[in-house]
């Protein structure tokens, strides 16, 4: 009883508020009011799988600015077929991924929205086999499944370009724009080339990097043989980003090594030699 | 005072519920001018619906965008969009999930060398019951598992082909003006288009080679 009571107050109190501004909102513009809901909820949503790659590109194409792609078309293609053996077991196994050697002396290995993935040429002339490349890439691959950079973009967009994106897509126009592309390619830059991820996302990577390559048939401890090889190099020019933008070798050893369930798998020196060496 | 901010009140009530509303919107989809499928599309604040009905009279297939995921309704429960065998739909419906219907009146869909049209003939305001929207994964069908062996719930080289086939969203060849390298990516793009043909085969005798991977013996 005490609740009809209430629901009808409410009901009357509401009616009469939009009776006597019902002047007021006849005023309104239906579709002003539309438009601002749906920028609203534009500012807020995921991104598209169509965005997510266009984002992806302006990502990739920053770090091609920085660094060229490699000219070696034999280490390209081998990169390829060990990156799309991993992802077939990643959570996204139908996105296009792009894998790629990009030429720079720095150790260190990228990835973007949508499936970019890029490892260094200087990450590969540290390398002694297949199951240390294929843990970088699984790594990055990584990365792109958990959508880390994406999220950060999200982050730092939301109030600025979210809502450009919401403007232009309810005008049916293409939803990047220059100043969209230099704000998406700063907040990436950012985070791969000076004060990097997470730990935690750099853990889940690792983690990612552990399940992908036992569930691929490499042998998962080439991880660590490789880490520890990256802590030698410490203090080094080669090994500076890497060092900003990720935990110390050790401490991912550490996270990793719990991690592996198996000790077999296939190391693959000789093949790893003949394509890349 | 007090009635501006009693009308700021019931004007942002009216931006809420259009903002909560749904929409129902048809589409018809054209390759090289001719029709061949329609789909009808719901959109609301749990997430997105699908319904793709092919010219021929097929049975329809429905595919549900929840959580930044794909589904499609299978017998037994809904499966990731991954791991549907499936046509050309695979490609088209996930990528008009994607949209705001409101703001789009026409599109086009690339899947390899094809470009698929969809054109919205109508739209409308909809208060679809959210149960339309709800995923039911099959069991088993979890992105979790997924994540750990893509062929779980496919067919045995779907990992083969899965991975070296595009979606056929976003816009390749796009180009801004903020300092990146826009022809590198092209360029990437296009070697990896030309690598496309032969990888299926290759990523066969790799894996095979080296036993790793889903072809490994």
């Amino acid at each position: 009883m005490r609740r009809t009571a209430l629901a009808l107050a409410l009901t009357m109190v509401a009616g009469s508020a939009f009776a006597q501004f019902g002047d007021l909102l006849k005023k309104l513009d239906p579709s002003k009011i539309a438009k601002t809901a749906r920028v609203a909820h534009e500012a807020t949503r995921d991104f598209t799988e169509g965005e997510e790659a266009d984002i992806g590109r302006v990502v990739a194409a920053r770090i091609l600015a920085t660094y060229p792609l490699a000219t070696n078309e034999k280490e390209q293609k081998y990169v390829t077929l060990v990156g799309n053996t991993l992802a077939a077991y990643s959570a996204r196994p139908t996105l296009e991924w792009h894998f790629a050697v990009i030429k720079t002396p720095i150790v260190n290995a990228f990835s973007t929205p949508g499936g970019f993935i890029f490892v260094t040429s200087g990450a590969l002339a540290e390398m002694q086999n297949e199951a240390e490349l294929a843990a970088v890439l699984a790594h990055e691959i990584g990365h792109v499944t958990q959508k880390h950079i994406l999220k950060e973009v999200k982050r730092g967009n939301v109030l600025s370009a979210g809502v450009d994106l919401a403007q232009s897509t309810a005008s049916g126009g293409q939803w990047l724009n220059d100043d969209m592309g230099r704000k998406i390619g700063e907040i990436a830059y950012n985070k791969l080339f000076t004060t990097g991820l997470s730990r935690r996302d750099e853990d889940e990577s690792d983690s990612i990097a552990v399940e992908l390559t036992e569930a691929a048939g490499y042998r998962p401890g080439e991880y660590i043989r490789f880490l520890e090889n990256l802590e030698k190099l410490e203090g080094t020019s080669a090994m500076k980003t890497l060092t900003a933008t990720h935990p110390s070798p050790a401490s991912r050893i550490a996270t990793i090594k719990p991690l592996i369930k198996q000790e077999q798998g296939e190391i693959l020196a000789k093949r790893f030699d003949t394509w890349v060496k | 005072m007090k009635r501006m901010t009693i009308a700021l009140l019931a004007a942002a009530v009216v931006v809420t519920a259009a903002a909560g509303s749904g929409t129902e919107s048809k589409w018809t989809v054209t390759k090289g001018g001719k029709g061949i499928a329609s789909i009808t599309l719901l959109t609301s604040t749990s997430g997105s619906r699908g319904e793709w009905k092919a010219s021929g009279g097929a049975a329809p297939v429905i595919f549900l965008a929840s959580k930044g995921q794909t589904w499609v309704r299978q017998t037994g429960g809904d499966v990731e969009v991954a791991s549907y065998k499936g046509g050309e739909e695979r490609t088209i419906v996930p990528a008009l999930l994607g949209i705001d219907p409101s703001g789009r009146k026409t599109m086009k869909v690339a899947s390899g060398p094809t470009t698929y049209t969809l054109t919205r003939t109508s739209l409308s305001a909809s208060n679809a019951d959210a149960s339309n929207f709800a995923v039911r994964p099959k069991k088993g069908a979890s992105s979790t598992i997924s994540r750990l062996s893509g062929d779980l719930f496919g067919q045995s080289s779907s990992g083969v082909s899965a991975t070296a086939g595009g979606r056929g969203v976003g816009n390749s060849g796009m180009k801004l003006k903020d300092g990146g390298d826009y022809e590198a990516v092209a360029a990437l793009e296009k070697r990896d288009a030309t690598w496309k043909a032969g990888l299926d085969q290759s990523l066969q005798e790799f894996q095979k080679d080296g036993k790793v991977g889903k072809e490994r013996p």
